[in-house]
Formats: structure tokens, sequence, C-alpha cells
């Protein structure tokens, strides 16, 4: 795959600011690594020793993202994600007395701005009075900021990998440290979970806006997949962008984000995954030293608004200046629904690798495509997401030129029923391949930590080569026939037209 | 029988301490994360590894890994794209790719993919600017018929045509998509503007040049640098060294040795570095994405370690200072950094960027050069300089987790001729960084005053045009058309189409007068500009059709005459007599039988085919095209008076005579009168590239004479 084309699926993947979904296999060698604990408040470790390198990787994950956020408030799980590298009332302040003094007038010089623009009474010389006192509260506040100081502290002692990523289900914080600072990693998790203080909040927010403008805005897959989601979804969060749009974006106050934190940043909703050159007596010493502290809080909220069954196919198609581009969407039962690993399968089946259905079709015989893809469930797995394919047109091709194969492969599915030497390739690969994905230390801890905050059992995460082996070729057909429907589907592309052009080209 | 054995194996498992504290901390050290008592760190294992060379030139390296089920490995081959022909940029690229997917001599195309998708295996191969590389991973169940995969792909590639198709397709998709990624738009104008526009490592990949791409090229290109005295491979995983290194042996060892001379990369940038700014409108965004930079160092150079510093401290880690000006404390990006521009093949370039809203892009290219000017002006802090220097020591261990990584390194440092402890010296001359190292080597190696800065946005909506941050000059990144079929494909209708309107103009030239004509005598007056001036000349054309013509041209200057027979031409002038070139000679023969009056009278000889009607100062023509000669491209378009089918004016691809240059060349026909039964147009206007080039009467013309042929043969003198 060429430079430009693997990033524009790198994109639409990354688009989603999600980490890859876990995958089960029966590895019992790696079974016999975990070890896990529960501390008395709820919080949950999965531990995993891997002796060798004196190095250890942090991975924990909230169950918080883009689908708990309340109207008005979407980008607000991903802006505390951004707000969990500002320190704590020790980290990154010189003097957290004064500084709180300082951000509660910053709150105040904030909340009368919004009042004056919202109000249709104030005059433009009172609002900018007010942009103005709003600027020098902030700047007022800035004076007590040890700036980036979390991450400094952590790089510093020779951690790299240093990040975190907020999914619709999950966010995610990562890095990895020499196994020699493990403390260190206990004394910054626990105060940076127990004690966040939401320091350089309006700052912040015109970054996390940056964010927005090059992941979304500024970019044509992006700007697609965001229209995409929004047409599948009527009600569900699922239709919500990640980042947020851009009006809750500008009406954020820390406020709010301290809220997101109180309702989900409790301890039963988290679990804590270290892997490497570490003991679990060690880690469990630890973690009872330094994060029993951590008060409970009540069960957060589950999403109660299901997407109902639709109605009919929904089409749109944005005439964009970006090159073609389409994605085909159906909505399908969550990851907890007994035929999850059939969409798995006809994931694979249908478009990775070169002798995947659509690959084989539209790129080498009819040479309409360069890349085409498929994802198994976006954007999320706790709530019934959407079974996707994607074709990047060749120059000169259409999105539309390239819909009927897909739907035509999708179809095959239902009344040819495959073969046994197909099935068991495609099984086989997919098996070598989880081995490949989990023998990391990464990809271990990321597997093991998602199962056990999605499922309860960290074990869920190993079972996939059996779950896999299972699948049959009925059981294919039949999942084909439910979801390949024509009143399931939803189709977005882009219908490439110059900037300067006024809807000149017809859609064919 | 073994090739060269040396060990290049480490006796046993190397203790190395890393934690070695560098500077001690500052003593009064009082904050809660600095009053853990760290423990030693634990000792990294630098895996046991072989190396062999075959006698075939192969370089092996073996190493034992046992913890997976898996066997896997990488071949580096000495190519890259910066040996691929500047008309033919996206052969190595196309080459790499088709290696892999073109299929073997012993395994077609798809039975191939199909084959390794149910193994659960992958092979992969591509070529980048300095090196090629073929990775694979096998099911150690499987590993055996992976390694005969291996090599057939290697040594016996198919390169199926339908594949490089495949592969062209998309490279070409690549191009039409180069202006959808903000990011890549900056960097590749960067990297043109550091290295020069057409410099290997910078040229643009375009239509045109993988139009140019064949399969002779693609093979040509495999076949001059995949040779085992060529290559590397390193194989690691669940194996025995033994037993691999026999089996690599069995597969490789029987491939002769060949490789002729590998040019040394062009690591010279074709372009002097001096202060631009470089700017181009994109309208479908409302972030700006601009970086500035030069031309960097390898890693072999001694800035290489102080310059890793200074770059960490810039721009090159979480709360750096580009991080904390431009994004912590002003909120002007999400994404800005600097390289320090090392590369280990080539040199790198140093560039700081950033991605910034519209109406702050000049705002930040501001700040983004007030930071980086800072740190030549002023050293950077003592406990600054302590982090950045402890941060990259202490991480050093992450260099050693997996055995494979360790041998990677190992076979990449030999590839790229480093020494076999690069990595160890790295970290002993990073201990010995000091606070005026950092700032020498941001005086010296660091040269504001000599960046390309390079920002691409919707530029209506910025905050300032940059001018007071150099001169500014606007880019062009539009992206040249593919040159399209020249003309449609001829239908039934379309060719039938053509020979009735041909029909009808010869009908209405003379019919049976105009089939007839064998041969005519034809004199000219002729006012042509020739350089500026305007020139007067008598043109006289003799012609038997359909392989004889004399041309005599009489100008004030002196005359000159030509002449083409059966089977040769020559040509006559005050200088004397000459030959005339084979490529001269087929050309006047085409003239010959091109000739409007012979293509009229003779059209059933020529492929033809309507074309849709064009317009001659705004009055509709019926167009036709006439293939003179289809295997030298050489085609004639006629348009006629839709009513009358008299012609009106013909149009060919042309060298212009002057300049050389190709271009469109058509004749305006009018005046038709009668000659001898046939209507002739007695006045012709000729245009190159719609410039006039002469005007043309008609003066004399003599239909059907009887020709003395031997005026046709070169005379003695």
């Amino acid at each position: 795959m060429h430079r430009n084309v693997l990033a524009t699926l790198s994109l639409l993947l990354l688009c989603l600011l999600v980490v890859p979904a876990a995958q089960a296999q029966d590895l019992e060698q790696l079974e016999s690594e975990v070890e896990t604990f529960t501390l008395d408040n709820g919080l949950r470790f999965v531990v995993v020793e891997r002796p060798g390198a004196p190095v250890f990787t942090y991975f924990a994950q909230v169950g918080v993202g883009g689908v708990n956020e309340e109207q008005g408030r979407t980008g607000l799980a991903h802006m505390f994600e951004h707000m969990a590298f500002k320190g704590t009332d020790e980290i990154g302040t010189e003097d957290h007395r004064r500084e709180k003094k300082a951000m509660r007038k910053v709150d105040e010089a904030y909340a009368a701005l919004m009042e004056a623009r919202r109000d249709r009474d104030a005059t433009q010389s009172e609002i900018a009075e007010l942009e103005e006192a709003f600027e020098d509260a902030q700047d007022e506040a800035r004076e007590y900021v040890v700036a980036n100081q979390f991450g400094n502290i952590i790089q510093k002692n020779g951690g790299t990998g240093l990040n975190a990523s907020t999914g619709y289900d999950v966010t995610t914080y990562f890095y990895q440290l020499p196994s020699n600072k493990l403390e260190l990693w206990a004394y910054l998790e626990s105060e940076r979970f127990i004690n966040p203080v939401m320091r350089e909040f309006y700052t912040e927010r015109d970054v996390v806006i940056e964010e927005r403008r090059m992941r979304t805005d500024s970019s044509p897959v992006g700007r697609l997949l965001e229209e995409f989601l929004a047409m599948s979804y009527l009600a569900h969060p699922y239709g919500r962008p990640l980042v947020g749009y851009q009006s809750d974006l500008d009406n954020f106050t820390r406020q709010q984000c301290l809220e997101l934190y109180d309702r989900y940043y409790v301890p039963s909703n988290v679990v804590i995954g270290l892997v490497g050159d570490l003991k679990v007596d060690d880690v469990k010493d630890l973690a009872e030293e330094y994060f029993d502290d951590w008060e409970e809080g009540p069960e957060p909220p589950r999403v109660i608004t299901e997407e109902p069954p639709q109605r009919g196919e929904r089409r749109v198609a944005l005439r964009d200046p970006g090159q073609p581009f389409l994605i085909v969407g159906y909505h399908k039962p969550d990851m907890f629904h007994p035929d999850a690993p059939v969409f798995d399968v006809i994931t694979e089946m249908i478009a990775n690798g070169r002798s995947s259905r659509l690959h084989q079709r539209l790129v080498k015989d009819e040479k309409k495509a360069v890349a085409v893809g498929a994802v198994t469930q976006l954007p999320g797995e706790l709530y019934p997401g959407l079974f996707i394919n994607f074709v990047v047109p060749a120059q000169g091709v259409t999105a539309l030129e390239c819909e009927q194969a897909v739907l035509e492969e999708l179809d095959r599915l239902k009344d040819e029923p495959v073969s046994a030497e197909e099935l068991e390739g495609v099984k086989t690969r997919m098996k070598a391949n989880f081995v490949r994905q989990v023998r990391s230390n990464f990809g271990t801890i990321s597997t093991v930590v998602q199962a056990e905050l999605f499922e309860d059992d960290w074990r869920q995460g190993l079972v996939y080569p059996t779950e896999i082996d299972a699948v049959t070729a009925a059981d294919i057909q039949r999942v084909a026939r439910e979801t390949f429907v024509e009143k399931n589907r939803n189709v977005a592309y882009i219908l490439t037209e110059d900037a300067e052009q006024e809807g000149a080209t017809d859609a064919r | 029988m073994r090739g060269d054995l040396s060990r290049g194996s480490l006796a046993g498992v190397l203790m190395l301490l890393v934690a070695l504290s560098i500077v001690p901390s500052d003593a009064t050290a009082k904050e809660p994360w600095e009053r853990f008592d760290f423990p030693e760190l634990g000792e990294v294992e630098i895996p046991d590894y072989e190396r062999h060379v075959l006698e075939n030139g192969l370089t092996v390296f073996l190493l034992e890994d046992r913890k997976w089920p898996l066997v896997e490995g990488r071949i580096m081959v000495r190519t890259g794209s910066a040996f691929e022909p500047a008309e033919k940029v996206g052969l190595a690229s196309v080459t790499g790719n088709v290696l892999r997917t073109g299929g073997t001599e012993t395994i077609p195309a798809d039975e191939l993919d199909m084959t390794l998708e149910r193994m659960g295996a992958y092979i992969e191969s591509s070529i980048g600017n300095t090196s090629a590389s073929i990775s694979f991973s096998f099911l150690t169940r499987t590993a055996d018929r992976g390694l005969e995969l291996v090599a057939d792909v290697v040594r016996r590639p198919a390169f199926a045509q339908d594949k490089i198709d495949v592969a062209i397709e998309g490279e070409r998709a690549s191009v039409a998509r180069r202006n959808d990624d903000l990011n890549g738009i900056v960097a590749r104008e960067l990297r043109q503007a550091v290295w020069g526009d057409a410099h290997p490592y910078a040229r643009d990949t375009e239509y045109a040049t993988l139009e140019a791409i064949t399969r002779d090229d693609v093979v040509e290109f495999y076949e001059y640098f995949y040779h085992p005295d060529n290559m590397m491979i390193a194989v690691w995983g669940d194996i025995d060294s033994d037993a691999m290194l026999a089996r690599i042996e069995e597969r490789f060892g029987d491939w002769p040795a060949g490789q002729p001379m590998v040019p040394p990369f062009p690591n010279e940038p074709n372009e002097e570095q001096r202060k631009r700014v470089l700017v181009a409108n994109k309208e479908d965004v409302n972030q700006t994405r601009f970086s500035m930079g030069h031309i960097g160092m390898r890693a072999d150079d001694p800035d290489y370690y102080a310059m890793s510093v200074a770059n960490r401290i810039l721009g090159g880690s979480f709360g750096d200072r580009l991080f904390n000006e431009v994004r912590t404390k002003r909120g002007l990006a999400y994404n800005v950094g600097s390289s320090a521009g090392v590369g280990f093949s080539t040199p790198g370039m140093f560039q700081a960027y950033c991605g910034t809203k519209s109406s702050s892009t000049e705002e930040a290219v501001g700040v983004v050069l007030e930071t980086v000017q800072t740190m030549r002006e002023e050293p950077v802090g003592d406990q600054e300089l302590r982090d950045a220097k402890n941060g990259l020591l202490e991480a050093d261990v992450f260099n050693y987790v997996n055995p494979e990584q360790v041998l990677q390194r190992k076979m990449r440092l030999e590839y790229l001729g480093y020494p076999d402890d690069f990595l160890e010296t790295f970290n002993d001359e990073v201990r010995a960084i000091g606070t005026d190292d950092v700032l020498s080597v941001m005086k010296r190696r660091v040269h504001p005053d000599e960046f390309a800065i390079v920002a691409v946005g919707k530029t209506e909506d910025w905050d300032g045009d940059l001018s007071s941050f150099g001169p500014v000059e606007e880019l062009d990144i539009s992206i040249p058309e593919p040159e399209g079929p020249e003309f449609p494909e001829p239908t039934d209708e379309t060719v039938e189409k053509g020979r009735a309107i041909l029909a009808a103009a010869q009908e209405a030239h003379g019919g049976p007068a105009l089939t007839d004509l064998t041969s005519m005598k034809r004199t000219s007056a002729m006012n042509m500009k020739v350089q500026g001036m305007a020139l007067d000349i008598t043109l006289t054309e003799t012609v038997v059709f359909p392989d004889r013509a004399l041309t005599e041209i009489e100008t004030p200057f002196g005359g000159q005459t030509m002449a083409v027979g059966p089977e040769a031409g020559w040509a006559k002038s005050p200088q004397g007599i000459v030959d005339m070139d084979s490529e001269t000679y087929a050309s006047q023969q085409r003239e010959i039988i091109g000739d409007p009056l012979y293509v009229l009278g003779h059209f059933d000889q020529f492929p033809v085919q309507q074309l849709p009607p064009e317009d001659i100062d705004g009055a509709a023509t019926d167009v036709v095209l006439v293939w003179i000669d289809e295997d030298a491209d050489k085609w004639k378009k006629f348009y006629f008076d839709p009513s009358s089918h008299v012609l009106l004016r013909t149009q060919s691809k042309q060298r212009n005579m002057m300049t050389q240059v190709m271009g469109i060349g058509h004749v305006d026909y009018s005046g038709t009168k009668a000659v001898g039964g046939i209507m002739v147009p007695h006045e012709q206007i000729g245009y190159f590239d719609d410039e006039k080039l002469y005007d043309l009467t008609v003066e004399s013309m003599e239909v059907g004479p009887t020709i003395d042929m031997s005026v046709f043969e070169k005379p003695a003198s």
C-alpha cells in the first residue's frame, strides 16, 4: 500500500481515537502469567510478571468515553483526558493555595463573559471589557503554573510512550518506565486519578479545538466520517463526534469537566494494568499505599437511549474538494452478542489481505480501487455498533462506481456458503495475527485490561481463537442475511468537486 | 559447504548496567517525586546472536527467541529510489511492491497471496529512498515452506504485467490524493525547498513519470540490484541457529554473486539553503500547517550528540520549549515540535513545525521562530539540561526490550556502515554534554536566516502575509493532470461517418480528378516570420504520388532544394549536398501522402474516424481524424464546411521548425479554385500553437504533368 492511501486508512481509524478492540486467544502460558487483585474501594489491578528487560508498561482504562457525554457536552471526555496531564495540587504548581483563588477568579470572569455573550442587550464594548478581564484572570492564574510538570517528571525519569487516548467507550492512559521507578509510577498515577487539578482549562480547550481542526475540519475523510456517524445514528450517542462539536467546545466550563470526572473517575470504573519486570506483591503493596485513599463513588450511569431499528437506507454525498472515498455501514449487535465473532470473520474474509473478496475484485480484477478495508465494529463495542466497509477508489473512479461491488460481495455471503478451505484459511490467519498482536508487552496488557473492564473477566481477552474457531459457514450466511439488507444500510461518500464549482457534477 | 563463517556473537550474556545516575541531582531536592529512593536498575541482557557470510556474499544474522511460535526475518538490499531515472519516478516503489505481489516463476500471484494468507504468514517487500527490504513472518510449523517461498520471491519474481498495472494504479491514486493531507503537502514542499525540486530524495511522482514505467524497466531495476552479495538477511524467533543456517544455505547458497557497482547515495542537496517563505493556498481547511528548516546532518556527524540533547529540549519531548510556548501557554496548537534533522543514511532536515488555526498563522510562526532563536542566544538551564540528559540515558533500556530489536539494529548499523557499538557510544557522548555544548551546536548548526518556511492553509483568513519573515513566494501545489487518451476510441459509427464525410469532400474537390491525380507541380509565394523578420519565400513543389517529391525554396538569402524518392532523400544548399537521415526521410515521405489532395483522393488507405464537431470562427465544421502513419503516431485532422464539404483546415502535431519544440500546428485554407478539374485552396495560413507562422498563396499549379523522374535523384553536385 502506498503512503497516502495508507495514511488515509490510518486516519479513518485514528479519527475515532480508539484503542484497538480486545482480541481473545486461549494461550495457556500467557494466562498463567496474569494475576489480578482488587482494592477495597473497587479499583482493579491486572498484573503480568514478565522478567526480562528491566522495564514495565502501564496501561489503565476508565469506563468513560464519547458515548457517555450529555447533549451539549460532546467532546468532554476527551477534554478531560487532556486535563489529566495538567497535574495535581502538588504537581504542576508553585503555590496551589493562591492558585486556587486565581482559578476561581478565572471561572467567574468566564461566567460573566459567557452571560454577556448570550445577553442580547450587552454592548460590544462591554463584551470586549469582559474578554480582557478573562484574559487577565488567566494570565494571573498562569503565574502559579509549572507547565507540563507531570509529563516532564515521567520523561526525565526515562519514561517513553507517554500518551493517552479517548474512544467512544473508554479512555486510556499509558506509558513505560524503567522498572526501578515503580513507586514513582504509583505516586504519579494515584495523584492524578485522585487529585487532578484542572488548571489552564480554557487554554487547553483551544488546543483541543486545534485538534478538531486537524483531525476533522481540515481532513476530507475526517469530515466524511463525522457525517457518516451522525447519519447512521439518530438517537444513540455513537453518532456524535468524539472530539466534540465546535459550539459545544466553545461553551465548555471547568465545572462541567469536574462533573464528568466526579461521575466517571471512580475506582470501580477503572482497571489498572502493569506488565514487565515487576512483582505482583510489590505492586500490591504500592497499590494499597497510594490508591486506597481513592474514595468510592456510585456506579456510573449506563447509556439508556437505544438506537431504534433503521427504517430505510440512508445516504449522504459530500461534495468536497477531497478525493473520492466510500463508506458503507450496517447496524449490528454489541460485543456481548454471541454473533460478534461471526462479524470478525466476515470482516477478515471480505476485506483484509490481498485474497480477501473485495481486494480481489475491486483492486486486482476491476482495478477500480487501490485499497479496501472493513471494520468489524465502529465506533464502539459496548453498545450496538456498525459493520463497515470502506473503499479508496483509483484515480478517475468515483465512489459510486465502487459501491455495486461492495453490495454484491456482501450479498454473496447470504447465498453462497463459504468453502471449508477458505474459512479455515481465514481462521488460521486471524489466529496467527492474534498471536502477533498479543505477544508484546503493550499488546498483552491492553488485551487483558480491556476485557476486565468491559466484561469483568480478563480471561475473556484470551478466548478469541476459540471463538473464531467456532464460527461456521452457516453462521456467516445467517448473519449476512440478517444484517446486509437495504433498510439497514448507511452509505456515505465523497463526491469530488473543486471548491469553486457550483454543484455542477451529477450524482450518478 | 559453509561460507565465510565469522562468529559475531558475544560470548555468553553481557551484563550491562545502565543505571548510573548520570549527574547527581540537586542536593536540595524537596519535591515529593524527588524523595524516592529508587533501587538499582536490573541488568539488561544483550541477546546472543550469530553472524555469518555465505560464499556468495550473503550476510546472515541469526537469533534464537523461543518464546512465541513464530519465525520472522528481514532482508535488506542496497538500492533505493535514489537510483531511479528522473523521468520514471515511482519505478523503485513499483518494483519493490511487485516483487511480492507479482508472483514468482513457480507460483502465480494470486495463488501466492492465498497460500501465504492461509498459512497465517506474510511476506512484504518495499523499496525506499536508500534501502529495500523484504520482511516475513511465519508460524513455526510452516517455517520451512515459508523460507522456500521467501527465496522464490526474492530470486525468481515473475513481475506479472497485471500486477504492475495494479501497483501503478496505486501510485496514481497516491498522486491524486497528495493534496488531501495538509501535513503531507508541507512535508513535501519543505523537502523540495531544502533538497531541490528535482533531487532524488524530494522529487514528486507524477502521472507522466508513472506512464513511462514499463515492465522491462522493473525487471532491469531488479536485475541490477538484487544479488546475494548486495544483501543481508536476519532471521529470528523459534529457530535453531544451525538448522536455520543450513536452510538458508540450501535456499540461497547456490545463488551466484554478481552485484555490479552500486553508486553512492546522493547525500548532497541541490539547493542553496536560503531564507524564503513559501506559501500555498488550500481552500478546504481552517488550520494552517507550517514547517521551517534547512538541511541537517547524518548521525556520524560529531555534532549528533549535542544536537540530540538540544532538540529534546527545544521540541522533541512532552513539555519541550515549543510545546510549552506554543501549545500550553498560548493554546495555539495541538501538534507542534521540532526535529533534530539527523538521518542515519542521509542527512535529515532540521525543522520546527506547527499546526494552528488560520487566524493565528503569523503569530504562531513568530513564536516558533523566536523559541528557536532563544536557544541560540541563551544557554539552557542546568536543571533543564539535567532532565533532558537523564531522560535520554534512562530511556536507553528501551532499546533492549526485544531481542529482535537488537538484531535488526545490528543489521541496520552494518548496512549503513556505522560502528557496531554506535548506541553505546551515544550514551557516553550524551553524558558529557554541557550547556555550552548545547548553545554552541544551536549557534553553529541551526541557522534561522537560512530557513525555508513552508506554510499551507487558507491564506485569505491569515492574520498576516508572513512577509516579515522573509521574501514570500507563492507555491503552485496543483497536481499536473494525467494525459488522457488523445482521441476517443473509434466505433463502427464514427468510422463510417468519417468515410462518408471524406467521400463528400472528395466529390466536392473534384471526385475522379482527385483519385486519378498522380503528379502535380505547384509554385507558391510564402511570407513567413522567422526570428522576428518577415521573409518572402518562393516555394516550388514537384510531386509524383505516392513517394516522390522535389521541393525548391528560394529566399532572399539563397535557396535550398530537398527531394525524396522511393528509397532515399537528399538536400542541396549553397553548402553542398547531403543525404537525408532516416528520420527526416520518413517525415518527408509522410508529408507527401499527408498532402490533403492525396488524402482526399485516397482516403480508403488510411484509418479514419469522425471526431466531435468543432467551431471555426463561430461556425460548426465536420471533423475527421486521419492516421497518416499510426505507428509513428502521425495523425491529421481535417475540417470541412458541413454543407459545401470544402476543406477549411488541417491540424497535426508538429515540431516547430525553428525551436524544435513539439506542438500543434494547423493550416487554414481559402480561395478554393478549380485547377484541372480539382478544387484547390489557393490561400493558406499556417499556425503553430495558435500563433501565425506564415501566409501562402498558390501562384501556379499544374495537374498531372509529365515529370522527369531523374529530378528526384541525388545530383552529383
